[in-house]
């Protein structure tokens, strides 16, 4: 180990105790900060020897406590940040875990590739971590999320073996696909070292359509008639009318007192098309019953529009110091019901519950505000959580779409993963990691 | 939700019913803009690191040490991570705020206090000792014997001070300063100037030429005698006592005006900061006079000179960050350079950071270096900028095959507006009266 790759004073276990969650924290024995494959596997042997916990790190931007760990060794992944290849001719890259994925973005779009995979936390969170979660975000609509754009990965499991799946091919039928289990098993079966990313040219422009409803029905079914009409947006994003409200008690956005939900559509590609397709939405939107539709070409213009949605988050912290950001995921034609579940949930509980998400691909994203020192309100937090997860399951939907389980939401699991299911994870653990020492008491115990 | 001031108050107040910190949602958007976190990939120097730290502090979960003191000395107190935050957190003035609170007493304390507090308050003790520097170091030729000597390699510090250490002119702008310098045609108001100490005893040219311009655009300007130091070095120290003190007797000294203009970036977020850190009214009222010289100076910018050259804005922290100026000098240049080339990350740390550069040589150089390659990437010739911390830092960075310059925005205004008055009229008696009041009126 190169000389201050291990910390292990006070201030170091403080800072490497928490992620973005607000209410989980824990506190290692150490932590390392890891710069190359071969320091992993020592790691990884080390602690196989001594039986010693490990807990995986990209950037700590995880919502679900993920990463936090309860005693034992964190791997910091943050160092080991290069670029290996961008193949221009394969359309492929080839990072380290602890790239981060705006950087990322920013280096092979100046090339005039793309990378799709657009977590709202882009300008601070890892590849290793998106990886570890499968992230997506809201142009996975129609791109899809992180797993769709994994083609390879170095994984490094306890004891200090390196397992390379996939390479620089689009195509394999050869075998198990190691590197599909990988992907959103939250470092509880190794390490990512590496990752070999699929590209796609860059589109050549994008626009904005911003449609305002006086009714939820409506708003969904206006999505439905996008989605019919032949055109695929690259992003449909929805606002509720207690978001909306949310953020206008901070921010004025000019937004009426009678709009019931806002919908954000996107589209990019060539210029003509994105135009067309920006003229067909408006169209649809209007013929649904859209109140107001506002379009734009331009970035200062397509950001105005984006404002409210992006403001959501802040707004919230603002009117409660902790909230839950729920992000279940239900089929499409659920979505109202859904949204009405949330409502009656919220006023049952006396809570407070924003939604908002991506409409488009049925991931929600109800928040349940509240504080934390306020114990009865914790109760009543509690019952509402479990019932709006009880309610994606009852539509046929599961209870993370995009953030993961970590500690967060383990309890829960049980309720959306059948037992045999459960049953096969932990077979399935226990073959990459029989001691147990990966990321103990992450997404379901043993 | 606590506002930015009671934020700043409740400090170290374990008592406050509402942790004012607690609206730090842990979501890292503060980490990519932070130079100490890019350099280190640390999360002990980071925004976040340091907010948590703070806050495991003030819950008595973690006690003092000697890594907690570097966690918030290695903050560039660039506030950076104050613009990212979407809560309205500032993780930068928390870190300097706690330096204060959680720094020893002792002997070493209060001797470096005294030595650092003297010629602050007292310009004439800084005036004199830059020019003994100038005279000893400089001018005998030790300065040159050093450097050739190859001493200089084998004391690493004393090197860097060489570098940063630029030629230093002969007077000061006190020197040639009057107290009031009227208004140049149809008078306007009054405004006062605050001469900052760098200002006045490295860079006085732009200090005289800010001057000239606020003259020029038909104001009396007013540098009053009392003035001393911002405070702004005290605080990255931690000596806020001292820095408090600062405070008040520049308040007094600008008593009279409605309007303080200062052409020193890190000057004028101090100042723009006494509110919070005095919190009664006449600080308010102080703060609000407060003026960037390009914030003040924008809106009267009518057609000027075109200036021949590739010109570019290199942002300091303490205008685009802590006092969220931003575009009027962009604006500004843009009329008046012949090409203004942008800058990418225009408004990130270059590193230098009062004496960060000295104290935190490995964070400061891996932001200087990453400035640097946006820097020639534009292939502008003019580096323009209006902080002398940025402006040494900058040249300290040139290398041999640069040849770009640097220079304040108060320069290279005056340029373009003498310029454009040679082509009108005559501006020649605002010139005069600088060179024939000469010998120090402020004394
Ligand atoms: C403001 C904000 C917005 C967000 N928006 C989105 C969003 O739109 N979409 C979305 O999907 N997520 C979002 N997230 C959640 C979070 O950013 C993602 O889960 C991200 O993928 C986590 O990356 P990280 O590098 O921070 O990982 P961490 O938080 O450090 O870790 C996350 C998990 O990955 C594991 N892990 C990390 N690195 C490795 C590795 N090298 N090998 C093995 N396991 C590893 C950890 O053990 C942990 O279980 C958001 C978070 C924030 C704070
Ligand atoms: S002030 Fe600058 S150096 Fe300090 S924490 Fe903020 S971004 Fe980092
Ligand atoms: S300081 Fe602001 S940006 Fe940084 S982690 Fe806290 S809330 Fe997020």
């Amino acid at each position: 180990m190169p000389k201050g790759s291990v910390s292990a004073d006070e201030v170091s276990l403080i800072a490497y105790g928490y992620d973005g969650s607000t209410s989980l924290t824990g506190q290692p024995d150490a932590v390392v900060h890891i710069s190359s494959e071969a320091q992993a596997q020592a790691v990884m042997r080390l602690a196989q020897e001594y039986a010693a916990p490990l807990f995986p790190r990209g950037a700590g931007t995880g919502l679900a406590g993920g990463s936090t760990p309860n005693g034992g060794v964190v791997m910091d992944f943050a160092p080991m940040n290069r670029v290996i290849e961008i193949d221009r001719e394969c359309l492929m890259a080839v990072v380290e875990p602890g790239v981060i994925t705006g950087d990322f973005q920013t280096v092979v779009e100046k090339m005039g590739l793309f990378y799709p995979p657009d977590p709202a936390s882009l300008k601070q969170c890892t590849l290793g971590g998106n990886v570890a979660t499968c992230a997506g975000g809201p142009r996975c609509l129609k791109y899809g999320v992180t797993r769709e754009y994994v083609r390879g990965l170095h994984f490094v499991v306890p004891g200090g073996e390196v397992i390379r799946d996939g390479g620089k091919y689009i195509k394999s039928a050869a075998g198990y696909n190691l590197s599909q289990l990988f992907i959103g098993s939250e470092g509880t079966l190794g390490v990512v070292t590496e990752v070999t990313l699929r590209l796609i040219p860059l589109p050549e422009t994008a626009g904005t359509t911003l449609a305002l409803f006086k009714d939820l029905e409506i708003s969904a079914s206006a999505v439905n008639g996008l989605l019919e009409s032949g055109m695929l947006p690259s992003v449909i994003e929805f606002v509720d009318k207690t978001g909306i409200d949310c953020v206008q008690r901070t921010w004025d956005m000019g937004i009426e007192a009678d709009v019931e939900a806002m919908l954000l559509i996107e589209s990019d590609g060539y210029l003509e098309s994105v135009r067309k397709e920006l003229v067909l939405a408006k169209e649809i939107c209007h013929r649904h019953g859209a109140k107001r539709v506002e379009l734009a070409m331009e970035k200062p213009e397509r950001d105005r529009l984006w404002k409210l949605r992006r403001s959501i988050s802040p707004a919230l912290s603002k009117l409660m110091p902790n909230k839950l950001g729920e992000d279940i995921s239900v089929p499409r034609s659920e979505i109202i019901h859904m949204v009405r579940e949330i409502r009656d949930i919220a006023s049952r509980n006396d809570l407070m519950i924003p939604v908002f998400g991506h409409i488009g691909d049925g991931n929600l994203h109800p928040n349940v505000l509240f504080d934390m020192n306020n114990g009865e309100m914790m109760r009543r937090v509690e019952n509402a959580t479990s019932e709006l997860i009880r309610a994606a399951v009852g539509v046929g939907g599961t209870l993370s779409g995009e953030h993961g389980i970590g500690m967060l939401k383990k309890d829960f699991l049980p309720l959306a993963i059948p037992s045999i299911n459960m049953d096969y994870y932990r077979r399935i653990k226990t073959l990459f990691d029989p001691l147990r020492i990966m990321n103990p008491a992450k997404i379901f115990d043993m | 939700m606590l506002d930015r001031k009671e934020q700043l108050k409740d400090i170290g107040d374990g008592e406050s019913k509402l942790d004012p910190l607690s609206a730090c949602s842990r979501c890292a958007a503060c980490q990519s803009a932070c130079p100490s976190w890019s350099a280190t990939q640390l999360e002990t120097r980071s925004p976040r690191g340091r907010v948590q730290l703070i806050r495991a502090f003030n819950d008595h979960r973690l006690a003092d040490s000697k890594e907690l003191r570097e966690a918030l000395f290695t903050c560039l107190d660039c506030r950076a991570c104050e613009t990212a935050c979407p809560n309205d957190i500032h993780p930068g003035q928390l870190s300097l705020l706690k330096r204060a609170e959680i720094m020893p007493d002792g002997l070493p304390r209060r001797i470096r206090r005294m030595l650092t507090n003297a010629p602050l308050l007292h310009a004439g003790m800084m005036e004199f000792g830059m020019g003994a520097m100038r005279l000893l170091y400089q001018q005998t030729g030790l300065r040159h014997w050093l450097r050739s000597s190859g001493l200089l390699h084998s004391m690493p510090k004393l090197e860097r001070l060489d570098r940063y250490l630029p030629e230093i002119p002969g007077k000061p702008a006190r020197a040639s300063l009057p107290e009031i310098v009227p208004a140049t045609g149809v008078k306007k108001g009054v405004v006062g100037y605050f001469l900052g100490c760098a200002m006045n005893v490295l860079f006085p040219d732009a200090a005289l030429s800010a001057v000239r311009v606020l003259s020029l655009l038909g104001y009396d300007v007013l540098t009053p005698r009392g003035i001393v130091c911002c405070g702004a070095p005290q605080m990255t120290m931690g000596e806020i006592d001292s820095a408090k003190e600062m405070a008040r007797r520049n308040i007094r000294a600008f008593d009279e005006v409605d309007i303080i203009v200062t052409d020193c970036a890190a000057c004028g977020a101090e100042m723009k900061g006494y509110e919070h850190l005095l919190n009664v009214d006449q600080a308010l009222r102080f703060s609000a006079k407060v003026r960037d010289f390009a914030e003040f100076v924008e809106p009267f910018i009518g057609d000027m000179e075109i200036l021949p050259g590739c010109y570019t804005w290199h942002a300091p922290c303490h205008l685009a960050h802590a006092q969220g100026v931003c575009d009027p000098p962009k604006r500004i240049l843009k009329k008046i350079a012949g090409e203004f080339l942008e800058l990418t990350e225009e408004d990130r740390c270059c590193g230098s950071a009062g004496i960060y550069w000295l104290t935190n040589p490995q964070i400061a150089d891996n932001a200087l270096e990453r400035k640097l390659r946006f820097i020639r990437e534009t292939n502008a010739d003019t580096i323009v900028t209006s902080n002398p911390g940025c402006v040494l830092q900058l040249l300290a960075g040139k290398s041999e095959g640069d040849e770009w310059n640097v220079k304040y925005l108060s320069e290279v205004l005056e340029v373009a507006m003498q310029g454009r008055m040679e082509n009108c009229d005559s501006s020649r008696e605002t010139n005069l009266l600088l060179s024939n009041n000469k010998r120090g009126v402020i004394r």
